[in-house]
């Protein structure tokens, strides 16, 4: 496999250098245009040396890497966001399934980042990612999320999911359309979606309260979804669960 | 006075309407002195009796009321109170000669609405009221609303009506009202965040109380000034104030009263991070709550209310036919008690702030516990920071950034989680296996591989479904490396293990390293260690007395190394 061409945007050098030693520890595998320290400058050489990867900072002196992704036209090339701290943003990378690495960075985390690289590279472009960056990332608007698919990625709305199950390591997702599924445990999505109005029925699956059509009271509770899947609730949880209908 | 009247009733031969209304001017003069008489409501049941014979209106609604006020206040049971009530109104609701009795009536059945925590059903009666020609003391009304839309946490609204209420009882010099109103206003003021104004208002309240020796007002005004100063930051004057309101109610013996007193210091306990006061107070409030409220009476008061409803077209056709045969009189009893209403008026309302709903109870009960834990848990983590950061500037010494720069990484991240984590009073074993492993990989860096471990997990233990309290291990780990593997010559072993015994969950750290004994008597101080030890063991504690378990930690000193086993509550996520 050639090289990964790769361009690095900090505006702190101990940030940059750290990603270039991290870099080191993968030899052959990235080719290393270019460190640029400002969104400006950026926006210039991008596009010129068309790079595979960024790694792209969120707070670039007074701007910021959403800026630059907004501004620099046409993106085929992938991104790793790299921060600090920004509950919000992060929040927003997940639901959009776009990588991030907190700082100061994990050799661990770096190395998964890296292999998960690998294996997307061949898949098509960011963009519709990155669209789906830009809805989330605004506040009180309807959030997507992003699954990977065969091909690339899929974009769902999070209004339109009706209930998840876990099946070992994978989760199935049920929408309005139909039903996917993703190699990602059930925990993630329960973390993702808490602040909407999903709720966690049962160890292995998740509701969004606002597709309960029905709900059965007996040994063992279970609710009539808008899809007309039955999901349990577990006797833990019932009284929880009823909390969001009194 | 009453005497005569009570001969002129004695001597009275015809049972006609004027015999009726005697019986009533005795009433209303006599049964607010002697309130513990338990006479009182056959009296009133005769007076009944007679007027339904006689087919008066006056007399049948006045002795309903009557017998309400008997249910509501001297027997402590609104919801017979209620019963009776709504039977009154039902005799004086369409009738504009009788509104003058409504106003006593609908006050009684808004403090009643109050006292259950059916907000807008009692504004619905309090406001009816401000629209009554009747009322004479809307100021009195005004408080009222004050107190609901203080019940609801609407400040604004609240403070409006207090202030609209003090006019009132200014104008008409009413000492008692405006220190009652006083007394309140400060401390929504207070809540409002009008520290300043709050602090002026509760002490003219108290200065008042002084001049006129209001005893009655006493120990509200003293809770209320405790709350005040605790938001003023008085710790000390708040205590003060507390502790006299305390002490006032168990004199009194008034459990309301003393209820309140308790969930206020509790406040000023935990302000002082005198978290164990705070929580022995909390939990002797705990209890005294639950004896005073009955959630089932909520319950069966709206249901009465709807029943109520619903018979209330036929009722009010009846009164008609009994206005038809009315005879035109009045009396004193509507006033008298509606100021009965108001003296107790306040005690309900200190009685109402403390008898919160189950929810809220339940949530201030987690937040001391979990103050608490907090507490605990920030003692902790100082211990382990500074260790890191130690080991970090360990290797810049040694010029191994690389190392250096790795372990930060590291150690960031188990920040970040531990963080995350402190959030929470329980989580999931699995996310609680990942934090130690990322613990003990630092740990082994640091060590430079001195230790393996190993995590194992029963067979029959789910992992995904079991909650534990973040990193209760934690310091039984760090000790076992620190002291019992660092100072060993071969390579140490920690195994960490999780098994069900009964309805306990055991989590084990076991070493091989070279014990406690020779750990103390080497050059590590026997403080430190403690510590983590001391801190788990309250943590333990506290899980206990909240779950009424009986879980705690046991050290066993093998031959070689040492085992702690801490046993918890089995608790299941789903």
């Amino acid at each position: 496999m050639s090289m990964i061409k790769t361009i690095i945007i900090d505006d702190e050098s101990h940030c940059s250098d750290r990603i270039l030693s991290l870099i080191e520890r993968h030899p052959n595998t990235f080719n290393v245009l270019a460190v640029i320290d400002n969104v400006d400058e950026a926006l210039r050489l991008v596009p010129q040396l068309q790079p595979e990867l960024v790694f792209l900072d969120i707070k670039i002196h007074d701007k910021t890497g959403f800026d630059f992704l907004q501004e620099v036209g046409s993106i085929n090339f992938k991104v790793i966001f790299t921060t600090a701290f920004d509950n919000f943003a992060i929040k927003a990378f997940k639901f959009s399934a776009i990588d991030y690495l907190l700082k100061p960075i994990d050799t661990d985390d770096f190395d998964a980042a890296v292999s998960r690289l690998k294996d997307n590279l061949s898949k098509q472009n960011m963009e519709q990612q990155l669209q789906n960056l830009f809805k989330n990332l605004k506040p009180n608007q309807k959030k997507v999320i992003t699954i990977p698919s065969l091909t690339g990625f899929e974009t769902l709305k999070v209004e339109d999911i009706i209930h998840l199950e876990a099946d070992t390591s994978y989760t199935h997702i049920f929408t309005k359309k139909g039903k996917a599924m993703v190699s990602k445990p059930i925990k993630f999505y329960e973390d993702l979606l808490a602040e909407n109005s999903f709720f966690k029925t049962h160890k292995s699956h998740l509701i969004n309260i606002d597709h309960v059509k029905k709900y059965y009271r007996g040994k063992q509770s279970y609710v009539l979804m808008s899809n007309d899947g039955k999901v349990p609730i577990s006797v833990r949880r019932k009284d929880e669960f009823l909390k969001h209908f009194t | 006075m009453i005497d005569s009247l009570e001969n002129v009733i004695k001597n009275y031969k015809s049972k006609d309407t004027a015999y009726v209304n005697l019986r009533i001017k005795y009433v209303a003069r006599k049964m607010f002195l002697t309130p513990t008489d338990t006479t009182w409501t056959s009296y009133n049941n005769k007076t009944l009796n007679i007027s339904s014979q006689l087919n008066y209106p006056k007399g049948i609604g006045i002795s309903y009321n009557n017998l309400g006020i008997i249910q509501h206040y001297f027997l402590s049971d609104p919801l017979q109170g209620l019963e009776y009530y709504q039977k009154s109104y039902d005799v004086f609701e369409n009738e504009p000669k009788f509104q003058k009795y409504v106003v006593a009536v609908l006050t009684n059945i808004g403090l009643i609405n109050l006292e259950q925590q059916e907000y807008d059903k009692a504004l619905k009666s309090f406001k009816t009221l401000l629209n009554n020609p009747e009322n004479k003391s809307k100021y009195n009304t005004l408080f009222y609303i004050g107190n609901v839309y203080g019940e609801q946490k609407k400040l604004d609204s609240s403070m409006y009506y207090y202030q609209k209420a003090l006019v009132g009882a200014e104008q008409n010099n009413r000492h008692i009202y405006i220190a009652n109103i006083k007394t309140n206003l400060g401390l929504i003021q207070a809540r409002a965040g009008f520290l300043n104004e709050g602090l002026t208002t509760i002490n003219a309240s108290l200065d008042l109380i002084e001049k006129y020796n209001i005893e009655g007002l006493r120990v509200a005004a003293y809770t209320n000034a405790a709350e005040v100063y605790l938001q003023n930051n008085d710790i000390e004057k708040a205590e003060y104030y507390a502790t006299n309101s305390l002490k006032l109610s168990k004199s009194l013996n008034n459990l309301s009263t003393e209820n309140s007193a308790l969930a206020t210091l509790a406040n000023v306990y935990a302000k002082k991070q005198d978290y164990k006061n705070a929580l022995t107070t909390y939990q002797k409030h705990i209890v005294l709550r639950d004896s005073l409220i009955n959630a089932d009476r909520k319950l069966d008061i709206s249901r009465k209310e709807i029943q109520y409803e619903a018979d209330k077209d036929r009722a009010i056709s009846q009164v008609e036919i009994e206005r038809q045969k009315s005879i035109k009189n009045a009396s004193i009893i509507g006033g008298s008690g509606l100021i009965l209403a108001s003296i107790f008026s306040f005690v309900l309302y200190r009685r109402k702030q403390d008898a919160i709903s189950k929810s809220k109870e339940a949530e201030f009960n987690a937040k001391v516990s979990d103050t608490e834990l907090k507490a605990l848990r920030s003692q902790m983590n100082p211990h382990f920071i500074f260790n890191s950061l130690n080991s970090i500037g360990d290797y810049i010494l040694k010029n191994d950034t690389e190392s250096a720069s790795d372990y930060l990484g590291k150690f960031a991240k188990l920040m970040r989680l531990t963080l995350e984590n402190s959030e929470k009073k329980e989580i999931l074993l699995s996310e609680d296996i990942s934090l130690l492993r990322t613990y003990m990989d630092i740990e082994r860096k640091r060590f430079n591989h001195k230790f393996d471990y190993v995590i194992e997990i029963e067979a029959d233990l789910d992992s995904e479904n079991i909650l534990v309290p973040p990193m209760i291990l934690q310091p039984f780990i760090e000790n076992s490396i620190i002291h019992g593997l660092s100072q060993k010559e071969e390579l140490g072993l920690v195994k960490i293990s999780f098994k069900a015994e009964k309805n306990m969950l055991i989590c084990s750290v076991d070493d091989n390293g070279i014990g406690r004994k020779k750990s103390i008597s080497s050059k590590n101080h026997p403080e430190s260690k403690s510590m983590g030890m001391a801190i788990t063991k309250s943590r333990i504690e506290i899980i206990n007395k909240l779950k009424n378990t009986n879980g705690n930690v046991e050290i066993t000193d093998k031959t070689e190394g040492t085992r702690i086993d801490v046993s918890l509550p089995m608790q299941l996520a789903f």
